[in-house]
């Protein structure tokens, strides 16, 4: 059973929910406050959403809740816990990712030529790293949206992006639609340092995402026409992946 | 000449108050109030102070309260955004609302935090301000007060 974990402002639960579901895993959403059964779920989502109103800045009050403790524990014991969007931004600010204990990042306000703040779009990822993870098992490139104002991974480390890289931490980067890493808006939608979209723990069972592979899980979902919109889109990979960490493990 | 700008709210700042809880829950207890400004600085070659208020993009006079000077009554954290360089608010004021003298905008958060009597209040502002009210790797803060 997996936990959706809602926070005050959390807007995609029921979404990523349904794509849990399509996935083959049983899930149930579950209030930030409602840390009764918290250790009975195999794994986590934190879904997408302005969790308490965005507040001093995105994601910061959510990741000092009790809740996010507790998932600092699952975490180390080996668990799958996803965060999309703003739940990419707790996790960040958690210091659950990259991971090694403390704030080393920040998803910071968009670098954008066309607007400031919000901006949704279509983009392109692309796996960049062959580390074994719990959501490894993905399409090389796949076309996703995004739709955020504070998507920026940055940091003032100077060494952190290189060990990053060479511990195969940058598991998604945003590309264009042929799979070359992004340099640039559009492909890259929001600055973000080496057009990283998500970054797992050394571990690989916490990831951090800012696009949103739930609002890519069916293709009726996606861009264009298609025969059987039932069908699974490419963001369902990821879930399928946590499904499959979770059954192996 | 330099003016600021210091913005808040006139009804109840839910923000402010979020944070005041996040704060206690920290374990920061001997914070027992936080206050909330929107701070800008502008550079310009004239008095500006009139225009600023002029227009609603900055000022609400309906539900903010604005103010040509700090009103700090315990320890101020001023928190900006590294690389935020105003463009479009500045474009926004010298290009369609006129204020043509403005050559340079920079803006932040304001918060005022007041302590119970007895403590080192600005050694607790700053440890607030490093695990909350600032994220090192894009914003710098500076203490006031």
């Amino acid at each position: 059973m997996i936990a959706v974990l809602m926070f005050p402002g959390s807007n995609c639960e029921n979404e990523t929910k349904l794509a849990c579901e399509k996935a083959g895993m049983k899930a149930e959403i579950v209030r930030w406050n409602d840390v009764s059964k918290l250790g009975s779920y195999s794994g986590y989502v934190l879904p997408g959403g302005w969790s308490y109103e965005d507040r001093i800045r995105a994601g910061v009050i959510a990741s000092k809740d009790t809740v996010v403790a507790f998932l600092k524990k699952e975490a180390a014991a080996g668990k799958p816990i996803l965060g999309i969007c703003n739940g990419c931004q707790i996790l960040v600010e958690a210091g659950l990712v990259p991971g090694n204990g403390k704030l080393e990042m920040a998803v910071a306000r968009n670098e954008n030529p066309l607007v400031s703040g919000y901006y949704c779009s279509w983009v392109h990822m692309k796996k960049t790293s062959s580390l074994k993870t719990a959501f490894s098992a993905v399409d090389d490139v796949m076309a996703i949206p995004i739709a955020h104002g504070e998507g920026r991974f940055v940091t003032n480390d100077t060494e952190l992006l290189a060990a990053l890289e060479e511990n195969g931490q940058i598991l998604f980067r945003y590309c264009d639609a042929g799979g070359d890493v992004a340099t640039s808006f559009p492909d890259n939608p929001n600055g973000s340092s080496g057009a990283i979209a998500g970054i797992c723990n050394k571990e690989g069972n916490v990831l951090a995402m800012m696009p949103h592979p739930e609002r890519a899980a069916w293709m009726r979902q996606m861009p264009g026409e298609h025969a059987d919109g039932e069908e699974a889109g490419p963001g369902l990979r990821i879930f399928e992946s946590m499904k499959r960490y979770i059954d192996e493990n | 000449m330099k003016t600021e700008l210091f913005v808040r709210l006139k009804v109840v700042d839910t923000t402010a108050l979020t944070a005041l809880t996040a704060i206690q829950e920290m374990g920061f207890t001997d914070c027992v109030e936080v206050k909330r400004d929107v701070y800008y600085a502008f550079e310009s070659d004239v008095d500006i102070s009139k225009s600023l208020l002029g227009v609603d993009v900055l000022v609400n006079a309906n539900k903010h309260a604005a103010r040509f000077s700090a009103d700090v009554t315990g320890v101020g954290v001023l928190v900006t955004d590294a690389d935020d360089d105003c463009s479009a608010l500045l474009h926004t004021l010298t290009e369609r609302l006129g204020i043509s003298s403005i050559t340079h905008v920079s803006r932040g958060v304001l918060w005022t935090l007041r302590f119970k009597e007895g403590v080192d209040s600005t050694l607790i502002a700053e440890k607030i301000a490093r695990g909350l009210l600032s994220n090192e790797h894009y914003q710098k803060f500076v203490i006031l007060g």
